[in-house]
């Protein structure tokens, strides 16, 4: 095959597989890194070369690699570059003592018992001709790193960036990583000095002029980077981009040339850079996907081509992998818990901080790819390394979630309950529904006192950046979502506290916040699924069965204000619905805080449209009499009863709806067919024939008798709080 | 107003200071004489020599016939025998014949190996590895596993390709 035709599909390959086991991997709350990381083993001799031998050599013939590593080496120095980028020199700085020795353990344990092993392995498994000092001091090296990226990015997914423990880990990783790389630049210089005093000497000298120079000269250049950006309308035009990686490959140049590794120069540049967050962020925007998606799985599948993992044979070779197992984690996850201890932290903070800083991912098979290019690990080795760096990383995120498990950083994140009255939760993940729902809710809450408005926003995990930490104060970026609602709540004098972090499970996440916050309603906005047409699936779904408080959803049909309100009513089911719609009259009558109402849900009449079978006579004789009582209850609060005897209620309630009603407040129930139920094909009719907008409302039931009705109700304040819940069946 | 707070000035800052420079030398000095140890105690220990590489096996007619498998690896030149290398470990095939290392054991310069296939040990390798002026020897004796009645063939080798090509 011809050279370019390999290497096209070569690289087509490696992205297609990269990309499917890092799906793979995020199916079981791994990082995609690890899943790229993986594939490359995968696409290597230890599993492609061992299943299919054949195919292996017509796809990786090992003379046609060059191209591939030349890629790959691209790749890995733009991937260090952004590193470099994303580096926050407050990091690194001023967070006191507990970072200091915290970090310094999470270095010098990890280090020393790294060397120590490397004393244990060097007759066996280190290659021919290696030298001890380089030996020990990469092993050491090898031992301390930290993946920060991963780390940040496991951070960001698990909602701990705003934690205490959170802010202390990204400290430690960023002092790690620094710490890490000057060690390896060491240890790189020793070894390419060959032992000769002389070549040293010029490695160092050489080092210490190009790092002068980066400090002076090219720092003042960054200044007027930094100047030529913010007069340019903060755009990073093409002449800019062409110019900044001009830089970086002129770094990357002069770092390999003077005899310490090129990945040095790159994220060197990195580092000192502006740190304007508006630039770090649109040079990263420009060079992350390409990095990332495509030549970072080229490095994963040219490491993974070097990885041979049938060399791990023989109870010797397991014996070393499980002591680099042993030094591995009880050094790092061990050192840092211990440094972390010693300055006060609990021993659960402490140990979730060893457990963060024990991701080595992918920096440790950058590191380990320099080892084994120079010589200074053995194949073997750099198998076992291998193992070790993937099973570091992929134990974090289970071992994370048994020590400090989510609940605990959702009750770290989002707090406690701050008011005893009713509050409400608006989980918002379209931003246009925001002024609609606090409209809404502030209508809903007015009638009463001490209740608090939360707004959340939940990012899925796979919308951040795979540098980005959201480690900006009370991670502002994230709270952009909410800003349609915030306004609209400032124009109504509507008091709201907003939320938000990452989630891998909005579902679980907005039921644990609405609780956390001692929430009584969850209003939720609906719009048109991509793939579904169901109202009450995904994650709605998953709130209305799993929250334990009342639920709402709100789907918009009519844009004018709402004026007239219909609460078709069957049975309980539909209690939910009456009590919001008597809120709703409520609120309305109640005045603003700012004494005016401003906003649509100026004065909504209610109206009750209570359903009777005919046919059951006594049961119907009952009714009738306490309903006298509950239409003189509701006549009190301006709610209008009409009383309908159908054996049809659906098609009644669709009628009256279509008599120019603005909003239908309606229970979940098998009734209106709006049960949630995946394959009913009566699911959802009332929705799909009702021509205003709805307002689906499941009730929780607090350990209440679900027989009450209609007549009891009319007289009942709603909402008893503090006694036994139990979740009622919505389907 | 009381002023013994986090933020007041004189005497306790250069307490502060001294307290962060010996926690500092404490934390790096201290570890940094614990490798100094390291270092000292490994002194003694010396890395396998390299065997890694290629290595081109001269051949006879005689032995060529007392040891089949020779045949078959030399694929109509010199039988090459090919050793990745990690430490002591080897791993090692045989050219063309499929056999591949079943055990193999570098005890400095000496290399003991048994080469299988389909799981079956057939060959045993005992060579000395020297090193005069140009590239290493292997010098020793083949022996068939499955004829215990065969007699050894000795052979010698030449390393034509290093570990990395």
């Amino acid at each position: 095959m011809h050279t370019t035709l390999n290497l096209i599909l070569q690289v087509a390959v490696i992205i297609s597989v990269a990309r499917l086991v890092g799906l793979v991997f995020r199916m079981f709350h791994q990082p995609q890194v690890i899943g790229e990381m993986a594939a490359g083993i995968l696409l290597g001799p230890s599993f492609l070369g061992w299943l299919a031998p054949d195919w292996q050599a017509v796809l990786f013939p090992p003379d046609r690699l060059g191209y591939l590593h030349s890629l790959s080496q691209l790749g890995v120095l733009l991937f260090m570059f952004l590193v470099g980028l994303e580096l926050e020199p407050k990091h690194l700085v001023g967070r006191g003592r507990t970072a200091l020795v915290t970090s310094a353990a999470s270095i010098v344990v990890p280090f020393v018992l790294g060397s120590l092993l490397a004393l244990a392995l060097f007759h066996s498994f280190a290659p021919a001709g290696a030298r001890l000092l380089s030996f020990t001091l990469f092993m050491g090296a090898a031992m301390s790193v930290t993946a920060f990226p991963v780390l940040a990015r496991i951070l960001s997914e698990r909602g701990l960036t705003r934690t205490k423990m959170g802010s202390l880990a990204i400290a430690c990783a960023a002092v790690a990583d620094v710490a890490a790389w000057c060690i390896l630049a060491a240890v790189v210089t020793l070894a390419r000095a060959e032992g000769d005093p002389s070549h040293f000497g010029a490695i160092v000298g050489g080092t210490a002029f190009y790092l002068v120079c980066m400090l002076t000269i090219v720092r003042r250049l960054a200044r007027r980077i930094e100047v030529f950006y913010r007069n340019r309308g903060r755009v990073i035009t093409q002449d800019l981009l062409a110019f900044v990686l001009l830089l970086f490959l002129t770094s990357a140049w002069i770092t390999e040339w003077l005899g310490i590794h090129a990945l040095f120069g790159a994220f060197l540049l990195g580092a000192v850079l502006p740190k304007d967050p508006g630039f770090v962020r649109a040079l990263r925007d420009k060079l992350e996907d390409l990095t990332v998606v495509f030549l970072l799985p080229l490095f994963f599948a040219d490491a993974g081509l070097r990885t041979h993992l049938g060399l791990l044979s023989g109870a010797g070779t397991w014996l070393a992998f499980a002591l680099i197992m042993i030094v591995a984690v009880g050094g790092k996850l061990g050192g840092t818990a211990l440094g972390a201890r010693r300055m006060g932290l609990s021993w659960r903070e402490s140990t979730a901080i060893g457990v963060l800083m024990n991701t080595r991912g992918l920096m440790e098979l950058v590191i380990l790819t320099i080892g084994l290019e120079l010589g200074i690990l053995s194949p073997a080795l750099f198998a076992m390394m291998i193992l070790m760096a993937l099973t570091t990383t992929v134990m974090t995120t289970p071992v994370l979630e048994r020590v400090y498990p989510a609940e605990l950083i959702r009750r770290e994140v989002v707090g406690g309950p701050e008011v005893d009255g009713y509050s409400i939760l608006i989980p918002v993940s379209l931003p246009s529904a925001g002024p609609d729902l606090v409209h809404l809710a502030a209508t809903l809450a007015r009638g009463s006192s001490g209740g608090q408005i939360y707004a959340l926003h939940l990012a899925r995990a796979s919308e951040q950046s795979f540098f980005d930490a959201s480690v900006t104060p009370a991670g502002r970026a994230s709270l952009a979502p909410l800003e349609p609602l915030l306004r609209a709540a400032t124009n109504d004098a509507v008091e709201v506290q907003p939320l938000a972090f990452v989630s891998r499970e909005p579902g679980a996440d907005i039921t644990a916040v609405a609780h956390a916050k001692g929430a009584r309603l969850i209003l939720m906005g609906w719009h048109k699924p991509v793939l579904s047409q169901s109202i009450l699936g995904g994650t709605v779904n998953q709130v209305m069965r799993e929250a334990r408080c009342d639920v709402a959803v709100y789907v918009r049909r009519r844009f004018e204000p709402v004026r007239r309100v219909l609460v078709p009513y069957r049975g309980v089911h539909d209690r939910g619905a009456l009590d919001l719609a008597r809120r709703m009259a409520k609120g309305a009558a109640a005045p603003s805080a700012a004494g005016q109402q401003s906003f649509a849900w100026t004065s909504p009449h209610v109206t009750i449209l209570h359903f009777v079978m005919p046919g059951d006579r006594p049961v119907r004789e009952r009714e009738r009499a306490g309903l006298r009582s509950a239409a003189t209850a509701f006549e009190s609060e301006g709610i209008e009863l009409k009383v309908i005897e159908t054996a049809s209620p659906l098609d009644e309630a669709v009628a009256e709806a279509r008599r120019g009603y603005d909003l239908v407040v309606v229970g979940v129930s098998e009734d209106w067919g709006l049960e949630p139920n995946l394959f009913s094909s009566r699911h959802e009719r009332f929705a799909a024939e009702c021509p205003a907008s709805l307002l689906i409302v499941r009730r929780y039931e607090r350990g209440e008798a679900t027989t009450e009705s209609i007549e009891r109700s009319g007289t009942r304040e709603v909402h008893e709080r503090g006694s036994k819940v139990a979740p009622t069946r919505v389907a | 107003m009381d002023n013994t707070s986090d933020t007041a000035p004189g005497p306790a800052r250069p307490h502060a200071m001294a307290r962060t420079v010996l926690l500092y030398l404490g934390l790096v000095g201290i570890p940094a004489l614990g490798v100094a140890a390291i270092l000292r105690a490994g002194h003694s220990i010396t890395p396998p020599i390299s065997v890694g590489g290629r290595w081109a096996i001269e051949t006879d007619a005689a032995s060529a016939a007392a040891v089949p498998d020779l045949a078959s690896a030399a694929d109509g030149s010199a039988p090459t025998l090919v050793i990745v290398q990690s430490g002591v470990r080897l791993a090692m095939n045989l050219g063309e014949s499929g056999l591949a290392t079943s055990t193999a054991r570098l005890d400095g310069n000496r290399l003991t190996a048994a080469l299988a296939k389909g799981g079956t040990a057939q060959l045993a390798l005992d060579g000395t590895v020297t090193k005069a002026s140009g590239s290493p020897r292997l010098t020793g004796e083949l022996r068939r596993l499955d004829c215990s009645s065969c007699p050894g063939v000795d052979f010698s080798a030449e390393r034509v390709a290093g570990p990395h090509g």
